[in-house]
């Protein structure tokens, strides 16, 4: 069941995404016709207009995604949805899936908006002297550390999201109306911010990047707590140390909120 | 002719608000039952229950001797009173979802009542007035072979051809040993094609029993009945 | 008869009248082929169980018959026929007798009123 209910929600998701795609894509060949054909204003303000679209393409894709959670499942389509011969967990898989999908190829596009958009600019130089500067201190593969904290940082708000509307549907919101999701969902950002910063702080595991004797990356088994106070007596560091607990955190938490708005959907559905 | 729902002392609360107390009632497979009551009286919330819509209840609930889930969501064939089809969605592109999902979804019958019906398999559910979509629906869930019709306020804001044709499509299409429940609050000349009521008023049952028995025991036919019980 | 909805009187009994009425008036012949409950029940805008019950209580009556294979047919016994419209007459007849006592006419107004009605219609007939 779960491969049709993957092939629908494509189906359906795939009435709206792409457009942001082919919107992006068309200013983006713009910039670069701007650039060949040399028309200086053309160039910039397209260039500009591309910079925006890129960072619009990765945040009205998580609205588009949120919305379409709802109105599927929570608003009259719900009645649909939720008497299908399915297992509810699944309707939540197939939607995770396909978002999670669609979160990835935005970012691809935000990415190859920023670089054209920077071209467009004629700052691609800038941009590979930076990369030639981590190269140096031996970092340049810091930015693969980028891709799993991506994909770990979309499905933990995806987990957020989908356990707010989830949450918003339960009777006792029910009075709330729509603002109900969005303010379970800054009241679970905010309480989950806290546990993390304190998590991330206090768990002995850490990544050390020593910026003064030999210059590279370690794990330890230190927190970061000590670090964090030396560096507010305003003694000048000479290591960086960054907590992994705030990540492990975030993995655990994933898992929860997907568990426990599966179970809601099980066990506690309402619909109005 | 067996029960195959069964529901014990159902209770649901919305926040502190009861909309159902005490319900008890069974549902015999090959007949047409007719679930009666003003709007508002919980005759919704009781459907919803049913078809696995509301979870979070109290009490006894069985269909077919299982608890709302899955295997009872694919006995059941639910209509319920809004438009729950995507209004993106052309009705041929309603038919395929019905294919996809439920086994017992025979689209030749849907078809052929497209037609009768001159509906445009084609047209956006959008674009529909509010009587097409509500027609599309019903020929969507009367053509499955199901052995729970659950159908909430079929006949709502119809015109009188409309709802003969309405009434019309379920007379003819569901499956004989099956048991269809048909909530309304417009009672008059449908009570002929109920074996049995049930009427819902101030969230309990008031009336649950045969037409025949009714007018035989009461003298009174079930449209003069449903007016005495709920005299405004 | 579609327009008698006694409230006391059961849905079957009313269909039976109405499916009576189609065969003693000729409307189906006899030995005619009925189509199926379900159709029935959908022509009479009735419940099928009902249809159903209203048709074997006929069959006892004799007035329809069910051959095992193919299906369910209007009896060909002529007599009986008649008997249950000669039943339905006098029904009709006493109704109407009824009703006009308890509008408080006597016999002989009754008898004018008929009378007047009978050589309305004939005088129609013969201008017609």
């Amino acid at each position: 069941m779960l491969n049709k209910l993957l092939k629908h929600e494509f189906k359906d998701t795939a009435r709206i995404i792409p457009m942001f795609y082919l919107i992006s894509l068309i200013f983006a060949s713009m910039v670069l016709s701007a650039k060949t054909l040399d028309i200086d204003w053309f160039r910039m303000t397209t260039s500009f207009v591309l910079l925006l679209l890129g960072i619009a393409v990765s945040i009205v894709t998580f609205v588009v995604i949120a919305m379409r959670f709802y109105r599927n499942l929570y608003s009259n389509e719900g009645y649909l949805m939720f008497t299908l011969p399915v297992k509810p967990h699944l309707l939540l898989a197939a939607k995770g899936i396909a978002a999670f999908f669609w979160m990835l190829l935005s970012y691809g596009v935000t990415v190859c908006a920023f670089y054209i958009s920077l071209y467009g600019f004629g700052l691609t130089g800038e941009l590979s002297m930076v990369m030639d500067q981590l190269k140096i201190y031996g970092m340049e593969k810091v930015i693969y550390l980028f891709v799993p904290m991506m994909i770990l940082a979309t499905l933990y708000l995806l987990g957020q999201i989908y356990f707010a509307i989830t949450m918003a549907n339960r009777p006792a919101f029910h009075s709330m109306g729509g603002a109900a999701a969005f303010l379970v969902f800054i009241a679970t950002n905010v309480i989950l911010q806290i546990a993390e910063a304190i998590f991330a702080i206090f768990v002995p595991f850490s990544v050390e990047i020593d910026l003064v004797e030999n210059i590279g990356v370690s794990l330890t088994s230190q927190n970061m707590f000590g670090y964090l106070l030396e560096s507010m007596k305003g003694a000048e560091p000479t290591t960086i140390v960054i907590g992994f607990g705030g990540y492990i955190f975030e993995i655990i938490m994933v898992c929860i909120l997907f568990y426990v708005t599966s179970r809601i959907m099980k066990n506690k559905v309402s619909l109005r | 002719m067996g029960k195959i729902i069964e529901i014990i002392a159902l209770e649901k609360k919305y926040g502190s608000k009861k909309v159902l107390d005490n319900i008890s009632l069974t549902l015999e497979s090959g007949t047409i039952v007719g679930l009666l009551g003003p709007n508002g009286c919980g005759k919704t919330s009781l459907i919803k229950v049913m078809a696995g819509l509301i979870k979070d209840y109290n009490g006894k609930v069985l269909i077919d001797g299982n608890e709302p889930g899955e295997a009872s969501k694919a006995l059941i064939s639910y209509l319920p009173e809004k438009t729950y089809l995507s209004e993106n969605y052309r009705a041929r592109e309603a038919m395929d979802f019905f294919e996809d999902f439920y086994t017992d979804f025979d689209r030749k019958k849907a078809e052929e009542m497209f037609q009768q019906f001159k509906l445009d398999p084609n047209q956006k559910i959008k674009s529909m007035s509010k009587g097409m979509q509500e027609k599309v629906q019903l020929i969507l869930v009367m053509s499955r072979r199901a052995k729970i019709y659950l159908l909430d306020e079929p006949l709502g804001g119809l015109d009188p051809a409309s709802r003969k044709a309405m009434l019309d499509i379920i007379l003819n299409n569901y499956s004989e040993d099956s048991v269809v429940l048909i909530s309304t609050h417009l009672i008059h000349d449908v009570e002929r094609i109920f074996d049995k009521v049930i009427m819902v008023g101030d969230r309990r049952i008031l009336i649950d029993d045969t037409v025949d028995n009714i007018r035989e025991s009461k003298g009174k036919s079930v449209v003069e009945l449903f007016e005495e019980v709920f005299k405004c | 008869m579609a327009n008698d909805f006694s409230s006391n009187v059961p849905i079957y009994i009313q269909i039976m009248n109405d499916v009576k009425l189609k065969i003693v008036a000729g409307v189906w012949e006899p030995g005619q082929r009925l189509q199926s409950v379900r159709d029935l029940a959908v022509e009479f805008s009735v419940n099928p169980n009902t249809m159903q019950r209203a048709l074997a209580e006929l069959e006892r009556d004799g007035l329809l018959y069910t051959e095992r294979t193919s299906g369910r047919y209007v009896a060909q016994d002529h007599q009986k026929i008649l008997k249950a419209r000669s039943e339905m007459a006098r029904q009709y007849t006493d109704n109407y007798y009824d009703a006009m006592e308890k509008l408080g006419y006597k016999r002989d107004e009754v008898i004018y009123i008929v009378t007047n009605k009978l050589d309305l219609i004939k005088g129609e007939g013969s201008n017609g």
